[in-house]
């Protein structure tokens, strides 16, 4: 598999991934929007930083999220995302269709490669 | 030190960015320019401020074009997409042209509904091989059903009109109804046709219910 399919399926799969993978890290607590992307980044779940704020706003009109401005010792106010209860059932649903998921996928992977 | 927001890189890419947003809602392009400027003003409290940092940031953060591309559902719909939905007209269209049939007067626009009707399931993308024979028979029937028991219900009345002014014997005359329509007959007929438009409202909502099923997707797992 060359290099250029591999970066194609690497794309699919942050596609797929990267609206649960936010609300995991809101799991924990709230988060502001810069930490939040940089730390997606960091950990290689986006390609471009830019496009998580749009999934931002749309999990915020989904009601999965909700924002709060809190005032900062630098700056202007800083937007926080926190998740609602349905965003927390959204993650809950991610979590067992991702579990069973890739069971699947490595139990066919590891059929294929030992044929 | 100079801000972010008014350094020329970041001023050049949040132009592009305006220019390319025109073509989402007012709101939805206030708002993403606004989450951007505000990461370029976190970057700058981060300490991220040289020229060589900035680029970094740009970079990291796509092109305008590729953040209009996520905010825009549309147009990352079209990308990937999905088959006509040509189920629900197909019901609709057979069942009209049962009803129109039912008019007897618009019984040759029927005609027409119904083969559209039935040209539309075969061409159905979401429906099994199954799911579209039980389409053809139970909802295509409909029409040819309805217009053989229009006819044959004047038939029926016809006859027994003209068997009524029938006999008249020398001296006397008696009317008598002989051969018509077995007084059971319409009760049965009407029993039949309730539980034929029974079957025909079950099978139409199921296979709707499939295909809206089909087209649903799920909170918070969508796949873009």
């Amino acid at each position: 598999m060359g290099p250029e399919h591999e970066g194609r399926a690497l794309a699919q799969l942050r596609r797929g991934t990267l609206e649960s993978c936010v609300l995991a890290l809101l799991a924990d607590g709230e988060r502001y929007g810069y930490d939040l992307v940089s730390e997606l980044s960091e950990a290689g779940l986006v390609a471009g930083e830019g496009s998580v704020y749009p999934l931002l706003s749309r999990l915020r009109k989904d009601a999965l999220v909700t924002t709060t401005w809190r005032e900062s010792l630098s700056g202007p106010p800083r937007r926080y995302y926190a998740l609602t209860p349905a965003g927390h059932r959204a993650l809950a649903d991610f979590r067992i269709a991702w579990g069973e998921f890739r069971t699947s996928v490595d139990q066919l992977l590891e059929g294929k490669a030992r044929s | 030190m100079m801000a972010n927001t008014t350094h020329p890189l970041v001023m050049e890419y949040l132009a592009q960015l305006e220019q390319a947003a025109t073509r989402l809602s007012p709101e939805d392009a206030r708002e993403l320019l606004a989450d951007i400027e505000e990461h370029f003003d976190a970057a700058e409290r981060d300490g991220q401020t040289s020229d060589a940092q900035i680029r970094t940031i740009i970079d990291r953060l796509g092109t305008p074009e590729s953040l209009v591309n996520a905010a825009a559902p549309a147009t990352a719909a079209a990308v990937t997409p999905d088959p006509p939905r040509r189920e629900v007209p197909a019901v609709a269209l057979l069942l009209a042209a049962e009803i129109l049939a039912l008019t007897v007067l618009f019984l040759p626009i029927g005609v027409v509904v119904w083969i559209v009707g039935l040209i539309m399931v075969a061409l159905s993308r979401r429906w099994s091989s199954a799911q579209r024979s039980r389409a053809f028979l139970v909802l295509g029937s409909g029409f040819p059903v309805a217009s053989l028991a229009v006819v044959g219900a004047s038939l029926a009345v016809f006859q027994t009109s003209r068997e009524e002014c029938a006999t008249s014997p020398a001296g006397e005359t008696t009317c008598t109804v002989t051969g018509g329509v077995a007084p059971w007959l319409p009760w049965v007929v009407a029993m039949l046709a309730v539980g034929y438009a029974v079957l025909q409202i079950v099978v139409a909502r199921r296979l709707l219910a499939a295909v809206g099923e089909h087209g649903a997707k799920p909170r918070g797992l969508r796949m873009r």
